[in-house]
């Protein structure tokens, strides 16, 4: 393809972008409950004069096609509407402000990309070694910090604490004048603009670092590098001069992509730093509810994104050879796409209905898969019966004999099966209710009460009751849960063999730990949090937090000293070269620690008399024993006397580090409710505005914040796999389309699309799940996609196809197989994107009020004015929290992607 | 820069002596043994063919001499001497101007070789700068020569790699491996990925070498009939370990070794009309390798012995063959 082609076919490309862009924005903005013309006439802050007019310019009394028509000739010629807040019209406020924001994130960005890069790509380079441990670390650590708490940090700590910069908000000192003094201007925007672009810079530095080192890496592996070193090239240049150029080509796309991320990153900072820049536009804009702002601000956004997303394209065009440069030889010729199938055709209509028209799509979708239930009906009879058929007396006899894990896998399966059947028949025959299934599938999702709450209008028939106790979430719960032991069990071998990778990696284990400590933190969250964190008034308003009773004080800090000191002689020890530590000990020392720990809140559990926990501590020390068990009995087989000796040094260290952890954690347990918890109380890290406990709220916090994360990732999962895995398999057209589908969503500034959908939507942690859900699929979509393109290559792909597997058989049994190491890898890799949205969508105020999360505490921090006063107890534990928690999610994401990722493993 | 060694091979001497090479891999499930104690000479101007199943250690060996094995490839023993160094001793610098100078190599899997992004001149270029003082225009000339050399029109030289056909990228990566007249070429499966006339092109063109230069080649390879076609020599591996070497008339002809034989029968000829055979079983697990001959497990005449002791690689008259039954069979 010549290059002129190339170009034309990206320009046109970013036209539809925009266009399906003006689309969500005109069909966003159509959700809202009751018609345009009423919405309008409730506002009372435009006049009848400007009602009229805006009615007039988008047509609002005409049909909706006409209005839509009509919107786009407002909107493509700048004309775009009436701001309800500001009674005046968006454009000119809009520009004025693109602009500050442009000088807010330009420079940022420059700097970013170029430290970025620096970081990243001095990290592949040394892939390994201690210099990447700690790029990756730093990277992982930036990328993990939400943009407006490290916004509010600074200003804490270098505005108002250390006076270094300017505290007012804006862009220069309000009140002075510079007319005639241009170089004062000067030096007063800078000193006002230091803090936002530093913040800025590290916010998206960490993105960008870990890009660099991907393509780095993929490039490393190529067989050219072994040529260059080869003929003598010193490492530097091998580096520089060949690697480089090839990691810049994926680098720029990638980059590029990332802008979205980039501008909502800005736009945190300005909402933090009151800067009037766009992000403060649409912060008042959620905050009055004034739509046509918002949809102007998404649009005009989105266009310099995809502008910038432009000459990004032709910065890789200009790399590449490849496309400047165009070829004379094809080697090997494309492979013909599959023929078109109806599951394509469903894929690609459930895909775009969901995106475009988001909550509305889902209902639609229903009648599509009724649609193809009735076209495939004897393919799905045919498939049950197979299913059925497994299940012969003969068959399970011998399963049983052989493979037991089988069993409970397809026993799970039927129950799943008929658990779905039985959830779509109620949710398509309506017997309950249209929002019944809402309910039922927030309770599924453990949101909500269980059973959901009977709707006062709705009749319940013995029929329902029979069908809704069949379509239980529990049973589904259970199911699930058994279908994944069986999975478990069947792999043991090839799983624990990975897992005994990954948890050998030190990104791994430090990433478990963390990891862990969160679930342990959602699991006996009652017992270590001392207050009802909705409780008011257990303390004085804005109390500052206590100090720590001596007792555990001294406990903490002899179990943090002495950790620390078994560490670092734990190093030098590792020095000097001796014999690796056997498995086994290690076996035996991680289950004490984990039997230690349990031992410690099961005691609480029982003081506190809390059941629940007790049963939680009791399963927990019974696995603690097996693993105590089992490193036992591998050790009588291949220990011997002597080398105890060689490594005793090292065991006793390790002991005294599991008995210091136990300390911190028997310290901080018991410190809350050392002292008497009547008012005032004992607030180990302070009080809120209304009296409540920040360290009980900071600890129950966890549950909202791991729930909307998961459920959104596993939404987000399913719709990306579905997309990439469709795309990958039939090729062609579809691929296409759906390829340039997921790029839109790609370059579209994702969260802030969540932002406004949210805000329309209002504040809901449903709301919230959606939204984030929707809209974070598009990295899934694309791996899958590139795995299943190499894989359906493969001769054994052809083979089942020879011998009459179908597609949907080939694709659900073979690809989607090959997949799904990958798919795991990235699944924990968007859970704590879906974790980072979370937290930023409940700082713009659209979390569920009623629920205590890290992202709504931090906002009412904000509004609070915990800044300007100095909370800093209300503002740095519940960011830290964030921070510890996102670095552990996506280290135990990375270190999995080291190991399952084709790409990186060789070399 | 002040060089410890000297690429100048001293009259008389081998180009190469290999003397107890052992390259171990070190990975999480053990430690493979990929070239396990093996000596062998390429002498000056001599054409060796280095053969054997695939994993047996040929690619292994060949980067070990460039020392360009993945960190996993730790050099456990042995020696390798072009002209008075042990090559294997040299310090980082030393060794990155040792690198194409002494020693170039054609890579296997001619497709991704050649660095996508820069020219094909330039990057023949790039490798002469790299060891000469010289001109980049005198660079141009040598690298254009070459490239005529090899059957390629001087007009395609500033083309990238995605210009070029298989069998064009081949022939220019011999092309960069003899921008610097090293004494000694490894060519690893030269041939392997290109489709038959492609390959004989290529043989006619290490034969055309053959005939005009003093160079000596190391070519891998496990397709018999290049061997037969452009080797003095042949050295046949099996499981990181020699197992017979000799001049390819006397190897083809009385093959000593069993696997040497099975090897030979198991390929295919046009021209003989002869049954295919298979070597029955898979060559051994390196991480754990049979106690005894390695290749007893799959071998017709093994006995007792074989199973418990290591044949040694007995040189009678030039044919070294590893094998205690080598007169009786
Ligand atoms: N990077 C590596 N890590 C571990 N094992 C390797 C690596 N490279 C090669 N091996 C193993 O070493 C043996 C020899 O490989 P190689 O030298 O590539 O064989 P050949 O070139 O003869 O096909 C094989 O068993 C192979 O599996
Ligand atoms: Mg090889």
């Amino acid at each position: 393809m010549a290059l002129r082609d190339v170009l034309i076919k990206r320009i046109a490309q970013a036209i539809v972008t925009i266009f399906i862009v003006l689309a969500i924005d005109f069909v966003i903005f159509h959700i809202l409950p009751g018609d345009p013309m009423t919405f309008l006439a409730r506002n009372p802050n435009l006049s009848e004069v400007a009602q009229a007019r805006l009615v007039e310019q988008f047509g609002l009394d005409k049909p909706l096609w006409q209005q839509f028509i009509l919107f786009l000739g407002n909107f493509l010629t700048l004309q775009l509407g009436m701001s309800f807040h500001f009674r005046a019209d968006v454009g000119p406020i809009i520009m004025e402000h693109l602009g500050n924001t442009l000088i807010l994130i330009i420079p940022a960005s420059l700097v970013a990309i170029f430290i970025g890069i620096w970081i990243g790509k001095n990290s592949a380079w040394r892939r390994g070694k201690p210099a990447d441990f700690l790029g990756l670390l730093f990277s992982l650590i930036t990328y993990s910090i939400p943009v407006f708490w490290l916004a509010m940090f600074f200003i804490m700590t270098f505005a108002f604490g250390l006076g270094w910069f300017p505290g007012t908000p804006g862009l220069t000192t309000p009140g002075m004048d510079f007319t005639g003094d241009p170089f004062g201007l000067a030096a007063d925007m800078l000193s006002h603009l230091m803090l936002p672009w530093t913040v800025l810079t590290i916010a998206i530095l960490g993105s960008f670092a870990l890009i660099t080192r991907n393509a780095l890496l993929d490039v490393l592996s190529e067989d050219y590098m072994v040529t260059a070193k080869a003929k003598g090239r010193t490492e530097k240049e091998q580096l520089n001069k060949e690697a480089m150029p090839n990691a810049m080509i994926p680098i720029t796309t990638v980059i590029a992509l990332q802008l979205g991320f980039s501008v909502a990153g800005a736009l945190q900072t300005e909402v933090v730093f009151s800067y009037p820049g766009i992000g403060n536009l649409i912060w008042e804009g959620v905050y009055y509810r004034d739509y046509p702002l918002l949809q102007a601000a998404f649009f005009m956004i989105t266009v310099v994104v995809v502008i910038a997303n432009l000459l990004a394209d032709f910065i890789y065009f200009y790399l590449d050879p490849r496309i400047r440069v165009g070829a004379e030889f094809t080697i090997g010729d494309e492979k013909p796409p599959r023929p078109f199938s109806h599951y394509a055709v469903v894929v690609i209509a459930i895909v775009a209905l969901l995106s475009t028209w988001a909550v509305i799509g889902i209902t639609t979708v229903i009648p599509l898969i009724i649609l193809l239930l009735i076209v495939k009906r004897k393919d799905i009879v045919q498939f049950l019966g197979r299913r059925l058929g497994a299940l012969k007396p003969a068959n399970l006899i011998y399963a049983w004999r052989n493979k037991r894990s089988q069993i409970l896998i397809q026993f799970s399966a039927v129950a799943l099966v008929v658990n779905l059947i039985a959830v779509s028949i109620i949710a398509v025959t309506g017997i309950l209710s249209p929002d019944w299934w809402l309910y039922w599938g927030g309770a599924f999702a453990g949101l909500g009460s269980f059973p959901p709450p009977l709707l006062p209008d709705v009749e319940y028939s013995t029929m329902a009751l029979a069908l809704s106790s069949i379509a239980h979430p529990s049973l589904a719960q259970i199911a699930i849960v058994g279908a994944v032991i069986g999975i478990l069990l069947g792999r043991r071998k090839g799983l624990g063999d990975t897992f005994g990778r990954f948890i050998r990696t030190r990104m791994g284990m430090a990433g478990t730990a963390i990891v862990a400590m969160f679930a342990g933190m959602t699991i006996f969250g009652d017992i270590v949090a001392p207050y009802d964190p909705e409780a008011f008034f257990t303390g004085l308003l804005y109390q500052a937090p206590s100090s720590m009773p001596e007792m555990q004080l001294l406990m903490v800090s002899i179990g943090i000293a002495s950790a620390l000191g078994a560490g670092i002689v734990w190093l030098i020890l590792d020095r000097i070269k001796r014999p690796p530590i056997p498995r086994f000990f290690v076996t035996i020392y991680s289950g004490g620690l984990i039997l230690f720990i349990a031992g410690i809140f099961g005691v609480q559990s029982l003081s506190l008399e809390n059941t629940t926990t007790l049963v939680f501590s009791a399963a927990i020390g019974v696995i603690a024993g097996i693993i105590i068990l089992r490193g036992l009995l591998s050790a009588k087989r291949n220990f011997f006397i002597q080398d105890l000796k060689s490594h005793l040094p090292r065991l006793v260290i390790a002991l005294v580090g599991v008995v210091s952890i136990g300390l911190i954690v028997l310290g901080i347990l018991q410190a809350p409710r050392a002292v008497p918890l009547d008012f005032p109380g004992n607030h180990l890290i302070g009080t809120d505005q209304l009296g409540r406990d920040v360290f009980s709220q900071m600890i129950i916090a966890v549950r909202i914040t791991l729930l909307v994360g998961i459920v959104a990732t596993g939404m987000s999962m399913i719709i990306g796999t579905l997309v990439g895995l469709v795309a990958g398999y039939y090729g062609g057209i579809i691929d296409s389309f759906l390829m340039r589908f997921t790029d839109i969503f790609f370059v579209i500034p994702s969260l802030l699309l969540m932002i406004i959908l949210a805000a329309v939507l209002g504040p809901s942690i449903v709301t919230l799940i959606l939204v984030i859900g929707l809209f974070s699929w598009s990295s899934t979509a694309r791996i899958v996609r590139g795995q299943v393109l190499t894989i359906k290559e493969r001769a054994y792909i052809e083979r089942v196809r020879a011998v009459g597997g179908g597609n949907v058989y080939i694709m659900s049994k073979h690809v989607l197989a090959a997949v799904a190491p990958l798919v795991v890898a990235n699944t924990i890799l968007v859970t704590a994107w879906a974790i980072l949205s979370e937290v930023v969508l409940d700082f713009f105020g659209l979390g569920d009020p009623s629920m205590i999360s890290w992202g709504t505490m931090l906002y009412l921090a904000f509004n609070a004015g915990a800044m300007s006063n100095n909370f800093f107890w209300l503002v740095f534990p519940p960011g830290i929290m964030v921070v510890l928690l996102l670095l552990g999610v996506s280290m135990v994401g990375y270190a999995m992607d080291e190991i399952v990722n084709p790409k990186l493993r060789r070399r | 820069m002040t060089e410890t060694f000297s690429t100048e091979i001293p009259a008389g001497q081998p180009a190469l002596k290999v003397i107890g090479l052992k390259v171990y891999y070190h990975i999480s499930q053990g430690i493979v043994k990929a070239v396990d104690d093996i000596d062998f000479t390429v002498g000056c101007g001599e054409f060796v063919g280095l053969s054997g199943e695939s994993g047996c250690g040929k690619t292994t060996t060949a980067m070990t001499l460039l020392q360009i094995l993945p960190k996993e490839g730790v050099v456990e023993g042995g020696q390798a001497i072009v002209g008075n160094t042990d090559i294997l001793t040299l310090g980082k610098k030393d060794m990155e101007a040792f690198r194409w100078k002494g020693i170039s190599m054609v890579f296997q899997g001619a497709m991704n070789s050649l660095n996508p992004v820069h020219r094909v001149i330039d990057q023949m270029v790039d490798a002469i700068l790299i060891h000469e003082d010289m001109s980049k225009k005198e660079a141009r000339e040598i690298a254009l020569e070459l490239i005529e050399s090899v059957g390629i029109e001087k007009s395609r030289a500033r083309a990238y790699p995605h210009e070029l056909s298989g069998g064009m990228k081949q022939r220019l990566m011999i092309a960069l491996s003899l921008v610097l007249h090293p004494p000694l070429v490894i060519a690893d499966e030269p041939t392997t990925a290109l489709d038959v006339m492609i390959q004989a092109q290529i043989l006619d063109l290490f034969n055309q070498l053959r005939e005009k230069t003093s160079l000596s080649l190391l070519i891998i390879t496990h397709d018999l009939s290049v061997l037969a076609e452009t080797c003095d020599k042949v050295i046949i591996m099996y499981a990181g370990k020699i197992v017979e070497e000799a001049p390819v008339q006397i190897l083809f002809n009385e093959p000593a070794h069993p696997y040497t034989r099975k090897l030979i029968a198991s390929f295919p000829s046009i021209l003989a009309d002869k049954e295919i055979e298979f070597i029955p079983g898979n060559p051994p697990d390196l991480i754990d390798p049979p106690i005894g001959c390695n290749f007893h497990p799959r071998c017709d005449y093994a006995i007792d012995k074989c199973r418990t002791e290591d044949p040694p690689l007995v040189d009678e008259g030039g044919h070294r063959v590893a094998c205690f039954r080598r007169h009786e069979i």
